[in-house]
């Protein structure tokens, strides 16, 4: 295969043979011998108005070139690249003349079916035209060409194209063709943009045309017709809408990918022109692979005077093309990397290792000991499972959702945002949200057209992808809320602003979240320390709890981790040797994610008996520490799947089934073994049972309040809720005397005389009481104002 | 410093004419002017060759928090400038402030400063002086290793305006955009033996419009809706061409004692060629061992010095002198794949006695790190500051303009967060609350995710941050909290204020209140000696002795089997103070002693925390 890259000198190039040869291309150019010319059939195609865009791909250029003798005639292709709006109208002018004919005889059959009176007035007029230019030759150059051309003539970049960088595109650029990745940032609405002018003079009844190759232009006024010139008239021209045409404009701002950009450097942004059927093909938000000819935006007016000798550039786009990948464009799997020789091979080699999942769940973060089963279940997660839709038209969802839960520090963060990067399509958020839409969606009023628009937040920004909630515990009541539906609906249901939609979010949620007083109690059982709503709880397939255990053999490894990167100023090295690189795992998944499998009869049985099994057996323990429901048969059919799937497997087979058991049993011995003492209430007054106590605290007083204001709401006597309307009240709660001020009215506050009082009764000591104010002023459990004296929940606005 | 990179947009670099008629050779260039050229090419003239060059554009302000005494150092040396290596070119080694004031431009600056567009202030306000603002031009693809936050000496030239003195030739505006470049006479003359000379019109245009109009929004173009250019916001936005940029690895005060940091580049225009400018890359270069020995020596004989003066500031309490004297050498350094190390964040809690005082201590401290550190700034919070400032700088998707924040800071700033104003209890907007988070995330992982539009992109810091509150700290994010227990008398105190008799009152203290050191350290040359040690320390290397991983493995299993709340990020951190406890007794690597000593200081700390919750 030549270098296409060689810079060519056209100094000397004739072009008339140009021409000829492209003309040739055009007729002769034959993909399957069967169909004949390749192009002279689209061209008939355009003639009957069946097709509107001539696409020339490059890569049958340099087939038909690579077959010619003349080494000129073999590096067009590098001509065309370098030069691409020259070659558009080389091309144009070919396929005018070749389409006329074709037109010809469409409009003659036209009009042999269709009365005259009938025929369209726009048809009559080209028609005439059309018979002008075919009988009279001199007479099309009055006539642009643009008026009766009826394709949009693009050129699709070749297979092997190499994407550049947007900060890569330079001045010694201008005028090639370019293809990039972005993602789109902006769209504007599609207008007409007027390509030829039509004018009328009303003196000579003669039609004038202008053709408009720039942005802006200047109307005719005075008729140039010789009639005109003669007599001097002027201000005869009227323009005719009807007469002149437009074309599809759309204009798209594209953003650089973030994984292109420099440490230390902001995104880049550019401008895209996209005309005809170009325009409509990208959203806000998508990720796309565009080629276009790289192009100086000349000012004009006042701004050509502030720009003086500069020049802004925008791309005029050729191909679109729409990706699902990740916004940041880590994966860098473009059309061309996936189909490379060396990633087949690699995934082939990969494919055939001993102790594949082994390799494949420790390729995952390496740089995190242990976890073992976590990774697992990520790497699970991040293959799925295929959405089933049944006959009545229920949706089964496929994805396989994940909490982490633990103590800080014990990298639930690090594995979630590792997790982001390996997905095709990964959103980092919080649970307070990063973005005004939150997590769901938001409805928000457009500064520029002050129409009512919608943003998606996280979770419909990673449809088709993975969200990763990071203070799962610390959402939003709002999100709280909407992500039931979210989790098991895989949608998203907007009833505000007038505007009343549902959008999809097909996502796989992998959320990491703190235990209830910040660390993991051991004195408490599992269920105590995850304070999940038992709603919520059942919608995630695993959770793993992620404890901090003093352990001397790791807290010396990280010990001397610490020393080791402060010593040598960067990370230790590890061992890789067996470890797949992020670039062919993420393709792994990727290829994985495309096999559907389906359940064996073996597997149907083995799932239905240890589903069986397992509710007899929670039905003969008085306290059981898990509950099985269909979701949790639903988990293991999803698990079993996933585990085919990384396998490339097309049957879900009884070993799958056995393998997913097992992970969800690990993930429930963990449950298990942590509650020593389990729930007895009896028992508290140790120094761990203190933020259980005051959550009680605060339930209780919330209780008496709404009750409070349930019997004054009632009455009509919501006005007079104040001080004096506590007498009747629960005065175990807040006594008469002991009311300060207005907080003690507050049922998120509670004054910390009460609270140590509070606590001395369950028995905790002054010491415990103090050493718990400690604790919290590092873990942000409650809200301490030593001020006043009160105490108060942590609010997430 | 450099706010902000805008799109790179390409300029002709080298349009060579020729006469059809003498044969004659004109260049012309459009490198280092705004104007474009007032004289059309004429039929005889003939294009040989037109090259094309990128030119970057950045906005530059001027460096946030700068201390005053870093504009009387460089004063100093640009009087004795010895480092500007062309002798026929004038010498500047001036802050932007200097290049956008020089003599005779007094009349233009009552026009620029009213009319600098809000979107380029930096939050950080300077004292006593309104914030410019400038656009850079370098020309080649060298100036892409420039990055947002660099601080930079540039030399160039200097323009204030970019319309045209005739404006005949825009009559038509449908006029190819090539013809717009390489119409040139101004800056190209042509010698009599036909040898060109090429010579850059440095001399300020004439203004020939209407001053009074020239902003006004009337005489704009309604530009593209998604166009983007530097020039948009403001006509008059002063421009510097660069023809030599320098890019500091420290600050640029420092050139003094940093000579063999600084590379100048050579001039282009001086020798007659076009060639791509060339930036050195002095990110992260540390400073040469011998100035570093000269440092250290420097820095242990002053560290009695500064202790006492930090206990002064600290109300007598030694214990958090030693905190802030290490914050001082506190430097962020980021390796791949790794969380940072080599930094602090403080917060001194102060005690409800202590509090009528707390502006003295907030005052005397931020003093004292003004002396001591090229760039400081201390910074009330409030609820109404917390609820309308964003402190992450954002890219706005219309305009690709980032916005700045107020964490957008030049590297090793100091950032003092006074928190005792701050109201509770406090109602806090959804901004308020990003900026808490962008504050946590600093202080831990020494990060500021900039917002862009569908994510974040994330800026490596080094920030120095210290937090001072009554009781506990609205960000509670600080590496070290330690709580001040005031160990003298009221009247040691007085030796802080020039008002003693004023300060003394409570609630009645002077806003104009500024630390005056004791007598005898009010010598100038202790401050200039110190903070340029101090500064080179910080920079330099510092070493772990042999026999610490094994003492530290030890320790750290020990304290961890008492306090299982110790975890990594805790030894990290104590890590972090044991590399800033050497630095700050000039030693050249982290001993065990130096580790020891940090285990004292911290159980003492902790002591005192469990003390004062059991008094309250």
């Amino acid at each position: 295969m030549e270098d296409l890259t060689q810079e060519t000198k056209d100094d000397t190039l004739d072009f008339i043979a140009e021409a000829q040869l492209c003309e040739e291309f055009i007729s002769h150019f034959e993909s399957d011998p069967v169909h004949g010319s390749k192009y002279e059939q689209q061209i008939r195609e355009i003639g009957n108005g069946d097709q509107k865009v001539l696409s020339i791909e490059l890569d049958d250029i340099v087939a038909f070139c690579g077959t010619k003798v003349n080494s000129q005639d073999r590096t067009l292709p590098q001509r065309i690249e370098q030069n691409v709006l020259r070659y558009i109208d080389l091309f144009s002018s070919i396929v005018d003349r070749k389409s006329v004919k074709s037109e010809l005889n469409s409009l003659t059959q036209t009009q042999n079916t269709i009365f005259n009176s009938q025929i369209d007035e726009n048809e009559k007029r080209k028609r005439e035209l059309l018979l002008r230019t075919q009988e009279n030759p001199d007479t099309q150059s009055q006539i642009p060409p643009e008026l009766t051309r009826r394709f949009n003539l693009v050129f699709a970049p070749r297979k092997k194209m190499v994407s550049i960088k947007m900060r890569e595109t330079n001045a010694a650029q201008i005028g090639h063709l370019v293809k990039l990745r972005g993602v789109v940032l902006r769209t504007t609405v599609v207008h007409p943009l007027i390509q030829v002018v039509t004018y009328t003079c009303s003196a000579c009844h003669t039609s004038v045309y202008q053709a408009i190759n720039s942005r802006q232009f200047i109307p005719l006024t005075n008729c140039p017709s010789p009639v005109c010139k003669t007599n001097k008239t002027s201000n005869t021209l009227t323009l005719l809408p009807r007469e002149s045409k437009f074309v599809k404009y759309q204009e798209v701002r594209l953003q650089e990918l973030t994984g292109e950009v420099p440490v230390g450097h902001i995104p880049r942004h550019l401008t895209v022109h996209l005309h005809g059927e170009l325009t409509n093909q990208c959203l806000p938000g998508d990720l796309i692979t565009l080629t276009g000819a790289f192009l100086p935006l000349p000012a004009t007016g006042f701004r050509r005077m502030r720009m003086g000798l500069l020049t802004d550039t925008y791309i005029l786009g050729q191909n679109i093309v729409v990706e699902r990948g990740s916004l940041s464009g880590k994966d860098g799997a473009t059309e061309e990397e996936l189909t490379t020789e060396e990633m087949d091979r690699a995934i082939d080699e990969l494919k055939r290792r001993q102790g594949l999942l082994s390799i494949l769940t420790a390729s995952i973060a390496p740089e995190i000991y242990g976890h073992d089963n976590v990774k697992k279940a990520m790497l699970l997660q991040l293959v799925g499972s295929p959405t089933r839709i049944t006959g009545d038209g229920m949706t089964i969802r496929g994805d396989i959702h994940l909490c982490l839960m633990g103590d800080p520090g014990v990298a639930k963060s690090q594995l979630l945002k590792v997790a982001t990067t390996l997905s095709p399509r990964g959103v980092y958020t919080t649970g307070k949200g990063s973005t005004g839409a939150g997590l769901t969606a938001a409805v928000l009023r457009d500064p520029v057209t002050n129409q009512v628009m919608l943003e998606g937040g996280s979770l419909v920004m990673a449809d088709n992808g993975l969200c990763c909630i990071d203070e799962f515990d610390k959402m939003d009541d709002a999100d709280k809320t909407a992500i039931h539906e979210v989790m098991e609906q895989q949608t998203v249901s907007i009833a505000k602003g007038g505007v009343n939609t549902t959008l999809n979010a097909r996502t796989a949620i992998l959320a990491a979240a703190n235990p209830a007083a910040g660390r993991y109690n051991r004195n408490r059982t599992p269920w105590e320390n995850i304070n999940l709503p038992p709603a919520l709880l059942s919608r995630f397939d695993l959770l793993f709890l992620l404890i901090d255990q003093v352990d001397d053999d790791s807290d010396r490894n990280t010990a001397l981790h610490i020393t080791t990167v402060h010593r040598t100023l960067k990370a230790p090295e590890r061992e890789t040797g067996e470890l797949v690189s992020q670039p062919v795992l993420r393709e792994y998944i990727n290829r994985a994610k495309r096999i559907r499998p389906v359940l064996s009869d073996e597997a149907a049985a083995r799932i239905t008996q240890l589903f069986v099994d397992q509710r007899k057996q929670e039905s003969m323990v008085q306290n059981p520490q898990s509950y099985t429901t269909p979701r949790s048969l639903l988990a293991i059919v999803r698990l079993s799947t996933a585990f085919a799937r990384l396998d490339f497997r097309t049957v879900v087979d009884v070993r799958d089934v056995d393998e997913a058991k097992t992970l969800v049993d690990s993930s429930q011995v963990v449950l298990d073994g942590t509650g020593e003492r389990g729930g007895d209430r009896s028992f508290i007054r140790s120094a761990d049972d203190i933020p259980y106590i005051i959550r009680n605290m605060f339930s209780e007083k919330q209780q008496a309040h709404d009750r409070r204001q349930q019997k004054y709401t009632g009455s009509g006597m919501a006005g007079l809720f104040n001080r004096g309307d506590y007498e009747d009240e629960d005065a175990n709660l807040i006594e008469l005397d002991d009311v300060q001020d207005e907080s003690d009215f507050d049922p998120n506050v509670l004054s910390l005389a009460t609270v140590r009082e509070t606590l001395t009764r369950r028995g905790v000591s002054v010491e415990e009481f103090t050493k718990f104010l400690s604790e919290n002023k590092q873990l942000g459990i409650f809200e301490i104002n030593e001020d006043e004296g009160t105490l108060s929940l942590v609010e997430s606005d | 410093m450099i706010q902000d990179i805008h799109n790179t947009n390409v300029v002709v670099d080298k349009l060579i004419t020729t006469n059809k008629e003498t044969g004659q050779q004109k260049i012309k260039s459009g490198r280092f002017q705004e104007l474009v050229f007032t004289s059309p090419q004429t039929q005889e003239e003939e294009t040989i060759t037109k090259e094309y060059s990128s030119v970057s554009t950045f906005t530059c302000v001027p460096v946030p928090g700068e201390s005053s005494w870093v504009f009387e150092s460089l004063e100093q040396d640009s009087e004795n400038s010895q480092t500007f290596p062309c002798p026929n070119t004038p010498s500047y080694s001036s802050s932007l402030t200097d290049i956008l004031n020089p003599p005779g431009l007094e009349k233009f600056n009552t026009l620029i400063k009213p009319h600098i567009p809000n979107s380029h202030l930096l939050s950080i306000p300077k004292t006593a002086e309104l914030f410019s603002v400038c656009l850079l031009r370098i020309y080649g693809k060298e100036a892409e290793s420039l990055r947002i936050n660099d601080i930079v000496e540039v030399v160039g030239v200097f323009t204030t305006q970019s319309f045209v003195q005739e404006s005949d030739n825009f009559n038509d505006p449908m006029q190819d955009w090539e013809n717009v470049f390489g119409m040139s006479t101004q800056p190209t003359t042509t010698s009599s033996d036909g040898k060109r000379i090429i010579t850059l019109d440095t001399s300020l245009p004439t203004v020939t419009r209407n001053p009074k109009t020239t902003n006004t929004d009337d005489t704009r173009e309604p530009s593209s809706p998604n166009s983007h250019h530097p020039d948009e916001d403001g006509t008059l936005v002063p421009r510097v061409h660069a023809m030599k940029v320098t890019l500091c690895s420290s600050h640029p005060s420092f050139s003094a004692s940093f000579d063999p940091l600084r590379k100048f580049n050579t001039n282009p225009a001086t020798h007659g060629h076009f060639e791509s400018d060339t930036l050195f890359d002095l990110h992260a270069t540390p400073p040469p061992s011998p100035l570093l020995e000269t440092a250290r020596h420097t820095v242990a004989q002053a560290r009695p010095v500064l202790l006492q003066l930090l206990t002064q500031c600290c109300c007598g309490d030694r214990l958090a002198a030693e905190y802030v004297l290490m914050f001082l050498f506190s430097r962020s350094v980021h390796i791949k794949e790794e969380n940072p190390i080599g930094f602090i964040s403080l917060h001194l809690s102060l005690p409800p006695p202590a509090l009528p005082r707390s502006a003295q201590i907030v005052a005397a401290l931020n003093s004292l790190l003004l002396h001591l550190l090229p760039t400081s700034h201390v910074q009330q919070i409030t609820s109404s500051f917390l609820n309308s400032t964003p402190f992450v700088p954002s890219l706005s998707p219309d305009t690709s303009r980032l916005t700045p924040g107020f964490l957008q800071v030049p590297s090793g700033i100091s950032l003092l967060f006074d928190e005792t104003l701050l109201e509770t209890p406090t109602q806090l907007s959804p901004l308020a609350q990003n900026n808490i988070d962008a504050v946590v995330e600093l202080a831990h992982s020494q990060v500021v995710n900039y917002t862009i539009p569908f994510g974040t992109t994330p800026f490596h810091a080094d920030t120095r941050l210290m937090f001072v509150s009554a009781g506990a700290s609205l960000f509670n994010c600080a590496s070290f909290s330690v709580p001040l227990v005031p160990t003298d008398n009221e009247q040691n105190s007085t030796t802080m204020s020039p008002n003693p008799d004023k300060s003394d009152q409570h609630g009645d203290i002077s806003p104009a209140f500024l630390f005056t050191p004791p007598p005898p350290l009010t010598a100038p040359f202790f401050f200039a000696s110190t903070r340029h040690a101090l500064e080179l320390v910080r920079l330099g290397d510092c070493d772990i002795h042999p026999a610490l991983p094994d003492v530290l493995t030890d320790d750290y299993v020990k304290l961890r089997a008492q306090d299982s709340r110790l975890g990594a990020r805790e030894l990290q951190n104590l890590m972090n103070l044991a590399r800033l406890n050497a630095l700050s007794h000039g030693h050249p690597c982290v001993s065990v002693e130096c580790w020891k000593e940090v285990l004292r200081l911290d159980a003492e700390r902790r002591q005192r925390i469990d003390s004062s919750h059991s008094q309250q």
